[in-house]
C-alpha cells in the first residue's frame, strides 16, 4: 500500500474529526494481513494529532470550557493528575507543555545538581 | 572576608540563569525494536544525529528521519524498551567530554569510563560528528611523526597531520606497528611530557586483546599520554560505530589547543561490519558486499578530520593510523581498497615474509607514505635515499639467484648486502628505536661495513655498535638526533669509529 493511499483511506474514515466506524469497518474488510497492520498505525498516528490531552491535579469547569475555546477543533480529553501540584500538563500530538508546580520545582532541582558542585 | 552583600550578590546572577519559563517538549512513541534499532512515531521537531532519551532512561541517536517516524540506533540493548513507550528529545548533538582529565583513561565512546576509575566530570563538549578542517586552515605535511621503526621511518616516513593506512592479514602485526608508535612518542627526558597525545579506538575487539594492549602500554608507561576509547565485541554496533567519531572528536579538543594527536583506529574493517549491520537493519538498500551505498562517506569523513594545521589556526595537528584487516591478502577487496583511496599511503603486512621471519613483516614495493617524504629529516633521508632501490634490487636478483645459476661477484655482493638489510631491518615488537639509531643502522649496512659480518649475526653487531657508540661517541648521537644532513666530517667521524668496533666485534 502507498503512503498516498493510505491518507486516502485515513481521511475517508474520518467524519467531523470523529472516526467513522461504518467506513473503518470497510476498509478493514478490503485490506490484507499486513496493509490493515498499517492501516491501524495510521489511524493511531491520526488519532494523536486530532487529540488534545489535558492532565490537571484539580477539578475545575471553569478551565476547562476554556480549553475548549483554545483547541476548537480537536478532541479534548481530560485526566486527572494531582502530581502536577497546580496548573496543568498539555498534551498536543507529539508536543507537551508543562505549566505547572510539579515541573517548576523539577526544574529547580535540575538547575542546582547541574550548576552548583 | 567576603561580606554578606557580594555573597547574596554571586547567587542572585547565579539564578538569572534559571529560567522558570513554562518546559516544551518534543516526544515519540516507540513503535517498533528490533536488533538495536527503535522505530518512533512523532518527535516531529527531531534532527538528525540528535540524542534521545526513553522512557526507561536507556538512550540513542537519530540516524534515520522518515515522514512520520525516526529511526534511533540505541547505545544499549534495549531489550525493556516496548511499543508504546515514550522517547524524548533532548536537543543536543552527540557530543563527548573532552579534557585533561581523558589521560590514562578507558572509555567507552560516550565517555563512561570502562576502568573502574570515577566518571569524568571536567572538559568541554566536543561534538562527535563534525566537519574537519577546511584547506585555508591548513598547512602541508612538514613535521615527522618517528614510529621507532627503522623499516617505516627510512622508507614509508609518516608526518604530522598524515593518514597512514596499516593494512594486512589477521596476526601479522598490524597494532604492534600502531602500539610501538605510540611507545615512541614517550618523552625521552624523564618527567617530561610526551609532546604527542595518543588516542588508541578499539572498535569490535576481543575485550581480552583490549585488556593486554592496555596492560602493555601501562608496561612501557605510555598510558600517562595515551586515551583509549574501547567498543568491544560484545558492544551494540551502535557504540561500534560510533567509537571513532568519539576518538576524533577528542583529537580534535587537544588539537585545537596547539597540540599534536595520533590516532589509532582498530581496526576500520569491524567499523564498516558494524554499519553495515544498522544500515541493513534501518532497511537501507544493499549495495556491493551488502554495505549501504555511503559507507565510502563513512570513512573519508572520519580520516579527513586528520589535519595540520597553519600556524595562525594553533598549528595543531591529528595523525591518523586507521587500521584494516584483509582476507587472505586482498587489497583489492571493497572496503581497502576505499581506505587505500583515502589516505596519504598505506603499510602492507604480508604474511609471506611474516612466515619466513622478517618482522615487522612490511611488503616495501606496496607499502608507500604520499606525503610522508616532506616531512623527513635530512639526517634520515640521506642515508635512506639508497635503501628501497637496494632491496628492491635485491629481491629481483634473490629471485633470479634461486634458479642456480653462476652470478658475477657485483651480483652476489648486492645479494649479499641485501641480506643483512633485510635483516637489519627486522625489529623486536615493543622496542622502538630513537632515529639517530636508526640511521646507525641503516648507514652501516648501506655503506657495506657489515659486509662481513655473517647474516645471523648481524642484529648482535647492531646491539653491540649502538651500545659502542652509546659508550664512546655519545657526540655523534647527539649530532645524528639533531636531524640535520650527515657533513662529511660526521661521515669521516662516523667511518673510523665503524673500523674501531670492528676490531673489538668477534663473530
Amino acid at each position: 500500500m502507498t503512503v498516498k493511499l493510505l491518507k486516502q483511506l485515513i481521511k475517508y474514515s474520518y467524519n467531523n474529526n470523529m472516526l467513522n466506524p461504518k467506513n473503518v469497518n470497510r476498509i478493514a474488510n478490503l485490506l490484507n494481513r499486513s496493509d490493515l497492520k498499517l492501516y491501524i498505525r495510521a489511524i493511531k498516528i491520526q488519532e494523536r494529532k486530532l487529540s488534545v490531552f489535558i492532565d490537571t491535579p484539580m477539578n475545575n469547569m471553569k478551565l476547562k470550557e476554556k480549553f475548549k475555546d483554545t483547541f476548537p477543533h480537536k478532541n479534548i480529553y481530560f485526566r486527572n493528575d494531582p502530581s502536577l501540584m497546580l496548573g496543568a500538563r498539555i498534551t498536543a500530538d507529539d508536543m507537551i507543555l508543562d505549566i505547572n508546580l510539579n515541573n517548576t520545582l523539577e526544574s529547580i532541582i535540575k538547575f542546582v545538581e547541574e550548576d552548583y558542585d | 572576608m567576603i561580606d554578606s552583600n557580594s555573597i547574596l550578590q554571586q547567587l542572585e546572577k547565579r539564578l538569572t540563569k534559571f529560567s522558570d519559563e513554562p518546559k516544551i517538549q518534543n516526544i515519540g512513541i516507540v513503535e517498533k525494536n528490533s536488533d538495536g534499532v527503535v522505530v518512533v512515531s512523532g518527535l516531529s521537531l527531531a534532527f538528525m544525529g540528535e540524542k534521545i532519551i526513553f522512557g526507561n532512561g536507556e538512550s540513542g541517536v537519530i540516524l534515520g528521519l522518515e515522514e512520520d517516524t525516526a529511526s534511533i540506533i540505541l547505545f544499549d540493548k534495549g531489550e525493556s524498551i516496548k511499543e508504546g513507550d515514550k522517547a524524548k528529545r533532548t536537543g543536543n548533538l552527540l557530543s563527548i567530554l573532552a579534557g585533561e582529565d581523558l589521560m590514562g583513561r578507558v572509555i567507552n565512546p560516550l565517555g563512561i569510563p570502562l576502568d573502574g576509575k570515577p566518571a569524568i566530570k571536567k572538559g568541554q563538549k566536543m561534538p562527535l560528528e563534525r566537519i574537519a578542517a577546511g584547506v585555508v586552515e591548513r598547512e602541508p605535511v612538514n613535521t615527522p611523526l618517528k614510529t621507532g621503526i627503522k623499516a617505516i621511518d627510512a622508507m614509508i616516513p609518516i608526518g604530522r597531520g598524515q593518514r597512514e593506512l596499516i593494512i594486512g592479514d589477521r596476526g601479522l602485526g598490524k597494532t604492534a606497528i600502531a602500539i610501538d608508535t605510540i611507545i615512541n612518542q614517550r618523552s625521552n627526558v624523564k618527567g617530561q611530557k610526551s609532546n604527542v597525545i595518543c588516542i588508541y579506538v578499539a572498535i569490535g575487539q576481543k575485550q581480552s586483546t583490549v585488556a593486554q594492549i592496555i596492560g602493555r602500554l601501562k608496561d612501557k608507561d605510555a598510558l600517562d599520554y595515551t586515551i583509549v576509547i574501547a567498543a568491544n565485541a560484545p558492544d551494540p554496533a551502535a557504540l561500534q560505530y560510533l567509537s571513532p567519531y568519539a576518538g576524533a572528536a577528542i583529537a580534535e579538543y587537544f588539537m585545537q589547543k596547539g597540540q599534536d594527536v595520533l590516532i589509532v583506529y582498530d581496526d576500520l574493517t569491524k567499523h564498516a561490519w558494524a554499519y553495515r549491520q544498522i544500515s541493513l537493519i534501518l532497511g537501507r538498500p544493499a549495495g556491493r558486499e551488502a554495505y549501504s551505498g555511503d559507507i565510502f562517506y563513512l570513512h573519508s569523513r572520519l580520516l579527513e578530520r586528520a589535519v595540520k594545521m597553519n600556524k595562525k589556526n594553533g598549528g595543531g595537528s591529528i595523525t591518523a593510523l586507521p587500521i584494516i584487516e584483509t582476507q587472505a591478502s586482498d587489497i583489492s577487496a571493497y572496503i581497502p581498497t576505499n581506505v587505500i583511496s583515502i589516505t596519504d599511503g598505506q603499510i602492507y603486512l604480508q604474511s609471506d615474509l611474516f612466515n619466513v621471519g622478517i618482522r615487522p613483516a612490511i611488503n616495501v614495493g606496496n607499502s608507500v607514505s604520499r606525503v610522508g617524504g616532506a616531512a623527513q629529516t635530512p639526517a634520515i633521508k640521506s642515508v635512506a635515499s639508497k635503501l628501497r632501490l637496494e632491496l628492491a634490487q635485491y629481491r629481483e636478483l634473490a629471485v633470479f639467484a634461486q634458479f642456480g645459476s653462476e652470478l658475477d661477484q657485483g651480483t652476489l655482493n648486492q645479494i649479499e648486502r641485501g641480506k643483512r638489510l633485510t635483516e637489519i631491518l627486522k625489529q623486536p615488537q615493543y622496542e622502538p628505536l630513537q632515529e639517530a639509531f636508526e640511521i646507525l643502522s641503516i648507514w652501516v649496512v648501506i655503506n657495506g661495513f657489515a659486509n662481513d659480518i655473517p647474516v645471523e649475526n648481524i642484529r648482535r653487531f647492531e646491539k653491540e655498535y649502538h651500545q659502542y657508540l652509546k659508550t664512546h661517541n655519545p657526540k655523534i648521537i647527539e649530532t645524528l638526533s639533531s636531524g640535520e644532513k650527515l657533513t662529511d666530517s660526521t661521515i669521516d667521524q662516523l667511518k673510523k669509529v665503524t673500523e674501531k668496533f670492528k676490531k673489538v666485534f668477534t663473530v
